[in-house]
C-alpha cells in the first residue's frame, strides 16, 4: 500500500510538479485547490501526510486549515508540511487571544522546494 | 526627563502644547525663577552699596524670600506629582504666572514704583503667556499686567501705599508722567501680545498644513508599498511554478533524457532561481518601513506598559517557578510609540525568555536610559542559542534545534517580527548567548529629543 499524500495548494502547476516528484518516489498523491475542499478531501480520504500552502486566497488561509485539521479527531495526528513563499510577508496580527504564535505544524518549507529535499522531508515526517 | 514630543494635535486649540511640553515649561519656569530671585537680590546689593539708593531693602528681601519658598513648593509639586492632567498643568502654569505678576508688582513697589524701569519685566510674562496659552487667554494676562501696574501707580499716587523714591523726582504724583508711562506701557503690552499671538497663529496654521501634507505623503507611500508587494507576489508565483516544474522533471526523468536537454533544463532552473533572488530583494526593500514617518505614535508611559506586560507574563513564569525580576531605572518617561508595537516587542521577548528557560530559572527585565537611547534588556538563564544559530534566529520561520526540542510549537515568527518592529523605529536588537547558560536580548530605541 503506497502512502497517500494530500497537497492543498491553489497553484495547479505547482501541484503537478510536486505530484510528479512524489509519484516517482512511490507515493500516491491527491490534491485540492483551496482550504475548504482540502479539508473535505482530508476527511474523506484520510491521507498519511498533508502538504499545505500557507497563502491561498488569503494571506493566512493555510494557517486556518492547519488549525481545523488539528481540531479534527480523525485528522489531528496527520503530519502537516507547510509551504511558504519566498520572502513572504506574513500578514500576521499577533493577537494574543488567537495565539497564532503556536502553530501546530511539523515543518515549514520555502517554495520552490527542491524535489530531493521534498522527498526527504516527506519520508522523515512519515517515519520512513 | 527632558524628552519632548508632540502628540499630533488634539484639536487645533493646542497644537503647540502637550503635557510634556507644559511640564517642561513648568520646570523651566521654576529654574528661571531661581535665577530671577538671585539676580534681583544681587541687584539690590548693587543698589544699596554702589548706588546707595534709599529704598526699603528688608521688604524687598522679604518678598524675594517668600517667592523663594513658593518656588520650593512649585519644585516639590513638580517632583512629587509627575503625571498630572493636561488641564491641571495649564491651571498650574496660570497660577505661576499670576503669583509672579503679584510678586513682581510688590518688588516694583518696594524698588521705587514708577521711577524704576524694572516694570518692563512684566513683558517676560506677557510673551510667555502669549506663546503658551490658547485662544484669547493671553489678552486676559496682558490686561492683568496693565491693571496691576496701573493699580500700583494709582495707590502710590493717592498715598494709600507709601512711595519709595529713588531720584526724589516726585514722578509718582506727576500726572503727565503717569499718563505717559501707563499709556506707552499699555500699548507695548498689547502690541507685544498681538505680535506673539499672530506669530503663534501662523505657526499653528503651518504646523497643521505640514501635518496634513505629511499624512497624505504617508498614505501615498503606503499605497505604493502595497502595490509593490502585490506586484512582487504576482511575479513570484509563476516563477516558483516554473522552477518547481523544471526541477521535478529533472528529478523524475533526468536519467532517461539526453544530457544536452538535461543541461539546458538545469540552466533554465538556475535562471529562474536568479529571478527569485531579485524578487526576494524587491520584497525585502518594500518591507523596510524605516523611511516612512510613523503616524500613530503617542506618548506612552514606558514604566506603566512594561509593568503591565510583566504582570501578564508573570502568570506563566509562576507556573514554571521562574523568578521574574523587573528593574526600571527611570520614573516618568514618556516616549512616542505605537502602543501595540512596543507591547508586541516586549511581550515577545519576555514570553520567549520564559518559554525557553527551564523551571526554577531566573529572568531579569531591565529598562534604562543611556544617552539618548531607551534600552530594554531581557536576560534569562534558559537553554541559550548556539553560535551558529545566532545570526539566523531573527529570520522568519527559523527555529533553532534546541528551541524545537524545548518547546514543540512555534512558528519562528516572533523574533523576526520583533526585529522588524524595532527597526521601524530606527532601533536595534542584539542578542548575547551561551548555550545552556542563557540569553540576553538587548533592544535599543533612539529617543527623539528636540
Amino acid at each position: 500500500m503506497p502512502k497517500k499524500i494530500l497537497i492543498i495548494d491553489d497553484d495547479i502547476d505547482l501541484v503537478e510538479a510536486m505530484r510528479l516528484t512524489l509519484e516517482s518516489a512511490g507515493f500516491e498523491v491527491i490534491d485540492a485547490q483551496d482550504g475548504l475542499k482540502g479539508l473535505e478531501k482530508a476527511k474523506a480520504e484520510s491521507p498519511d501526510l498533508i502538504i499545505l500552502d500557507v497563502m491561498m486566497g488569503t494571506q493566512d488561509e493555510g494557517f486556518h486549515v492547519a488549525y481545523q485539521i488539528r481540531q479534527d479527531d480523525q485528522l489531528k495526528d496527520t503530519p502537516i508540511i507547510m509551504l511558504t513563499a519566498v520572502g513572504q510577508e506574513t500578514g500576521f496580527s499577533f493577537d494574543k487571544d488567537k495565539d497564532e504564535d503556536f502553530l501546530p505544524v511539523e515543518e515549514f518549507i520555502e517554495k520552490p522546494v527542491d524535489p530531493h529535499k521534498l522527498i526527504e522531508i516527506v519520508k522523515v515526517n512519515l517515519g520512513m | 526627563m527632558d524628552f519632548k514630543f508632540r502628540i499630533p494635535s488634539p484639536g487645533e486649540l493646542f497644537p503647540f502644547l502637550d503635557t510634556s511640553i507644559l511640564q517642561d515649561r513648568l520646570g523651566w519656569s521654576v529654574k528661571l525663577r531661581w535665577m530671577a530671585i538671585i539676580g534681583y537680590f544681587l541687584a539690590t546689593m548693587g543698589a544699596k552699596y554702589l548706588l546707595e539708593f534709599n529704598i526699603p531693602y528688608h521688604y524687598i528681601w522679604l518678598t524675594l524670600f517668600t517667592l523663594l519658598l513658593i518656588n520650593c513648593v512649585y519644585y516639590l509639586i513638580q517632583k512629587l506629582i509627575p503625571d498630572i492632567s493636561f488641564f491641571a498643568e495649564l491651571v498650574l502654569l496660570s497660577i505661576h504666572i499670576i503669583i509672579d505678576l503679584i510678586f513682581l508688582s510688590l518688588l516694583i513697589h518696594f524698588s521705587g514704583g514708577i521711577e524704576n524701569p524694572v516694570y518692563l519685566f512684566y513683558l517676560f510674562h506677557v510673551v510667555l503667556s502669549s506663546i503658551v496659552f490658547p485662544r484669547r487667554l493671553p489678552y486676559l494676562f496682558s490686561t492683568l499686567v496693565v491693571v496691576l501696574f496701573s493699580l500700583l501707580i494709582y495707590v502710590e499716587y493717592m498715598g494709600i501705599l507709601p512711595h519709595y523714591t529713588i531720584y526724589q523726582s516726585d514722578l509718582h504724583i506727576n500726572k503727565a508722567a503717569i499718563g505717559l508711562i501707563i499709556t506707552v506701557f499699555a500699548i507695548t503690552v498689547y502690541v507685544t501680545t498681538h505680535i506673539c499671538m499672530t506669530f503663534m497663529k501662523i505657526y499653528r496654521h503651518s504646523k497643521q498644513v505640514i501635518d496634513h501634507q505629511n499624512q497624505q505623503l504617508i498614505e501615498a507611500s503606503k499605497q505604493k508599498m502595497r502595490f509593490f508587494r502585490y506586484a512582487s507576489h504576482e511575479l513570484k508565483s509563476p516563477i516558483v511554478a516554473i522552477k518547481s516544474t523544471i526541477d521535478s522533471v529533472l528529478a523524475s526523468f533526468g536519467h532517461e533524457m539526453d544530457p544536452t536537454a538535461v543541461n539546458l533544463l538545469r540552466r533554465s532552473s538556475t535562471r529562474a532561481e536568479q529571478m527569485l533572488e531579485i524578487i526576494k530583494d524587491l520584497l525585502e526593500l518594500s518591507r523596510s518601513r524605516t523611511l516612512i514617518v510613523r503616524a500613530k505614535d503617542e506618548a506612552i508611559n514606558i514604566r506603566e506598559l512594561l509593568e503591565e506586560v510583566v504582570a501578564q507574563e508573570s502568570v506563566l513564569a509562576r507556573e514554571k517557578q521562574i523568578e521574574l525580576k523587573l528593574d526600571i531605572r527611570f520614573n516618568k518617561l514618556k516616549a512616542p510609540f505605537n502602543k501595540g508595537d512596543l507591547e508586541k516587542v516586549l511581550r515577545n521577548l519576555i514570553n520567549n525568555a520564559i518559554r525557553y528557560t527551564p523551571e526554577k530559572g531566573q529572568i531579569e527585565v531591565k529598562a534604562y536610559l543611556k544617552k539618548n537611547l531607551l534600552v530594554f534588556k531581557i536576560k534569562d538563564t534558559g537553554i541559550g542559542i548556539a553560535e551558529k544559530d545566532l545570526q539566523k534566529i531573527f529570520s522568519e520561520f527559523y527555529r533553532s534545534e534546541n528551541a524545537k526540542k524545548m518547546v514543540n510549537f512555534g512558528t519562528g515568527l516572533g523574533l523576526s517580527l520583533v526585529k522588524q518592529l524595532v527597526e521601524s523605529y530606527g532601533g536595534t536588537v542584539s542578542v548575547y548567548s551561551k548555550i545552556n547558560k542563557g540569553s540576553t536580548f538587548v533592544v535599543r530605541f533612539p529617543l527623539r529629543s528636540e
